[in-house]
């Protein structure tokens, strides 16, 4: 399958397409604007006061220390959007290895491997990142490792499984009998095999990492003050008068939230059925 | 079959007042508290917080009733005068309380009160209350010298001090932490088995309400005590339930609340949602919260910790923490009070960067911790502190953690709040002292001089006059940085009249005059 005819698939899934633009437009705000407006997401301003309605200056009002709302939601989205590919592309780096391993060598490897990971998934992720943010401590480095890091059995499991199919392939056995290392035909010709499905995953893991993130700021063990993230300002929302009578503090972090997340759901489903031979045939009808 | 199952009913509504009345009769106050209570024995509290204390000013009686601006009233003690020149208080008791078993109270019941409490085989975690009373050491265990508590007659009671204290001054301080106990109900028990009693679970006081039935960390039925001496209160139950903090004015809004505690305290933003749902609020006028930044005396020279002095906006931070409820302090002394000193403090940003050159600052960053809701405010406090150059970074932290922190030296910085009283060493003498020197001060000797120097001081002038000389002293010093007080707003109950919201504070409710509205 080749990536012009798999780009060519998904570019008929008009959904997925403006999907992606709407993120791509999100990525190059988040990272651009905070730079060419010289915003300040951290800094007060006490003219405006403490839970100022927007104005003309402050297009989301001000937070409850003054800060400028919309400065932050844009800088928010940097690290939001950070901890989301962060913890989705850690999920993918330690996930496929060891489903190739596990998938390919069977036996202990395969065993022990895919019992980890069943451990890891009877664990309530919630409970398991609170108790280990707790523990290393509120930063973006350490939320991304732990989200990563717990994120990667669902991974590991589904190149598990299309590693278990893809071995006993006759070319697979060919290379083995011309006497290809397993390093080799891992890298060579197992992985580009079972790999397109991840990039569905991926997608989707990015949308799970910036919801547990948000949950984890919601919570109040998030990021480390003063950062800003989507769900650290969706945390306001948590007081009965802001959720009542503000609705500007809390509405504009969580329509970003959650229109990321579908985004990048339907980004994941044209991936998905780009890469798909299947269902290739269905994105043409 | 049938009847067994009646009989089983019967006594399963027995137990309740309400069962008794009927339920149609039962009037019942629901009372929202946002922590648990941790004991139900009033000496055996291991967190000693002000959610314990609540529950035990019901169930157990205490000499006076402290309203919130520091006037006393009489509760179980009916009058009271010093004595020895100033080393003791005789409390005369009223006649006509009694326990929940109908056993008078009377002042040998104080007396063995605290003889049991002291003894050092009780493993009694709350003893240190007893501390300043002669006859013990400074854990509050009875040293084998006469106790300094006495029964003059059947119903006075003489309270003998380590130091010079007016009865007055020792209510003030210690009176939510004096109950008189049951004790003929375990005249035969042994020091080292008194916390294993069933008693404990089934607590007997002489409160204004008695013991129905509780769920530990949830839930507490407590009945009227139609014989409590200064009246019975005008319900036939009190429900204490745990609600989480965020959901106690929506409970209220919503019905499911009477009353919660403490004194309906609720933040100046969220007083519009109360008045919309209905809910009349008022405005507290004795300031019944004092914030400070606790500061670590090893770690920030004083130069240093002048230099946060006069970097912090106070007008700001009390703003933003109290909605305008509060004014800004440079001392911990209660405004308005006898004691009051005039309030100097003005913000100087070149002086506070002058300062911390002169101390050396090399700029590294000190830590503060906070607790989450007051983030915001740490947030105001590093922005404040930068633009005079000192770098800080936050933590947000629970309360027990961030105390720990302050006292093993983990943090240079805290965010901590207090309710404060009118004494001038309300603050001071707990925490400038041997054994819990929060503040890492280097050497106590100047602070343990000037606050013997005060409690050993009786005449009101002289005593006024040292307190002035001590503050001035705390002022050049700055172990700590007071930062404002604050005034709560009441949302006032829509079913139940004749609260006295403010003392709520002072960790005591006038429950005997709460009467349902019709």
């Amino acid at each position: 399958m080749s990536g012009r005819g798999a780009w060519a698939r998904f570019c008929r899934d008009r959904r997925a397409v403006v999907s992606l633009g709407i993120l791509a437009a999100e990525v190059l705000l988040a990272a651009l604007l905070p730079v060419l407006l010289g915003l300040e997401p951290n800094a007060s301003d006490l003219s405006a006061g403490f839970w100022a309605p927007p104005t003309s200056e402050h297009w989301l009002g001000t937070d409850d220390v003054g800060r400028d709302l919309l400065s932050r939601l844009i800088c928010g989205g940097q690290i939001s959007l950070l901890v989301g590919f962060g913890a989705a592309g850690l999920s993918v780096a330690v996930g496929v290895p060891l489903g190739l391993l596990a998938g390919y060598r069977r036996g202990a490897w395969g065993f022990w491997i895919m019992r980890l990971a069943d451990v890891v998934q009877t664990i309530p992720s919630i409970v398991l990142i609170l108790c280990l943010v707790a523990l290393t401590g509120p930063s973006i480095v350490n939320i991304i490792l732990v989200l990563g890091l717990l994120g990667w059995t669902g991974i590991a499991r589904l190149v598990y499984g299309n590693t278990l199919a893809v071995r006993e392939r006759e070319y697979i056995l060919a290379v083995q009998a011309l006497g290809g290392s397993p390093a080799m035909v891992l890298r060579r010709n197992v992985l580009p095999n079972v790999v397109s499905p991840v990039w569905a995953v991926l997608a989707q893991r990015v949308g799970r990492a910036i919801l547990s993130e948000s949950s984890l700021s919601f919570l109040g063990v998030g990021l480390r003050t003063p950062q800003a993230s989507w769900g650290g300002l969706l945390h306001y929302a948590s007081s009965l008068s802001v959720l009542t009578g503000r609705p500007w503090v809390w509405a504009p972090p969580g329509a970003c939230i959650v229109t990321t997340v579908l985004c990048l759901q339907f980004v994941g489903d044209g991936l998905r059925d780009a890469f798909d031979p299947r269902g290739s045939g269905r994105a043409a009808k | 079959m049938k009847k067994k199952i009646a009989l089983l009913l019967a006594l399963l509504l027995g137990l309740s007042a309400c069962g008794v009345r009927g339920a149609e009769a039962c009037v019942v106050v629901e009372y929202g508290l946002s922590n648990p209570w941790d004991s139900l024995m009033p000496y055996n509290s291991p967190s000693g917080s002000n959610y314990s204390r609540i529950i035990y000013d019901k169930i157990y009686d205490r000499l006076a009733y402290v309203h919130a601006g520091g006037a006393l009233d009489p509760r179980g003690a009916a009058s009271w005068e010093g004595a020895d020149g100033g080393y003791a208080a005789v409390f005369h008791l009223d006649r006509d309380a009694a326990f929940h078993d109908g056993t008078p109270v009377t002042a040998e019941h104080w007396v063995e009160t605290i003889r049991r409490m002291t003894d050092p085989a009780c493993p009694a975690v709350g003893k240190s209350v007893f501390s300043v009373l002669a006859g013990t050491d400074g854990s509050g265990a009875a040293t084998g010298a006469p106790l300094g508590a006495q029964a003059l007659d059947a119903y006075t009671l003489k309270l003998t001090f380590k130091t010079p204290t007016t009865p007055e001054d020792f209510l003030l301080d210690r009176n939510r932490e004096y109950y008189v106990l049951p004790t003929h109900l375990f005249e035969d028990v042994q020091g080292a088995q008194l916390l294993s009693l069933d008693l404990w679970d089934a607590p007997v006081g002489s409160g204004p309400c008695t013991f129905i039935s509780e769920t530990a960390g949830s839930r507490l039925v407590l009945g009227a005590n139609p014989d409590y001496q200064l009246g019975r209160p005008g319900f036939d139950e009190l429900v204490i339930s745990v609600v989480d903090k965020s959901n106690l004015l929506p409970s209220m809004i919503a019905g499911d609340l009477d009353y919660y505690a403490f004194g309906g305290s609720v933040a100046a933003e969220d007083a519009p949602s109360a008045r919309s749902g209905g809910l009349e609020v008022l405005e507290g006028e004795t300031p019944n919260t004092f914030f400070e930044l606790m500061l670590n005396n090893e770690t920030l020279s004083r130069p240093v910790r002048q230099a946060i002095d006069l970097a912090l906006d106070k007008q700001a931070l009390c703003l933003q923490a109290t909605g305008g409820l509060g004014e800004p302090a440079d001392s911990d002394l209660l405004p308005g009070g006898e004691y009051a000193v005039k309030n100097t403090w003005s913000r100087d940003l070149e002086r506070a960067r002058a300062l911390l050159a002169e101390g050396g600052y090399d700029g590294r960053t000190f830590r503060l911790a906070c607790t989450a809701n007051r983030s915001g405010l740490a947030a105001l406090v590093q922005q404040e502190l930068a633009e005079a150059g000192l770098s800080i970074e936050i933590e947000t932290v629970d309360s027990a953690a961030m105390f720990s922190g302050m006292a093993d030296g983990s943090y240079d910085m805290g965010i901590a709040s207090h309710t404060p009283s009118a004494l001038p060493l309300w603050f001071t003498e707990s925490r400038l002292a041997e054994g819990n020197n929060i503040f890492h001060v280097p050497d106590l000797t100047p602070y343990a001089g000037y606050i013997a120097g005060i409690k050993g001081e009786m005449d009101p002038a002289a005593r006024r006059a040292l307190v002035a000389e001590f503050q001035a002293f705390l002022t050049q010093e700055r172990p700590f940085i007071p930062l404002w007080f604050g005034r709560a707003l009441h949302v006032q109950s829509p079913t139940v009249e004749g609260i006295d919201y403010p003392s709520s504070s002072f960790c005591n409710e006038n429950v005997w005059e709460w009467t349902l509205r019709r």
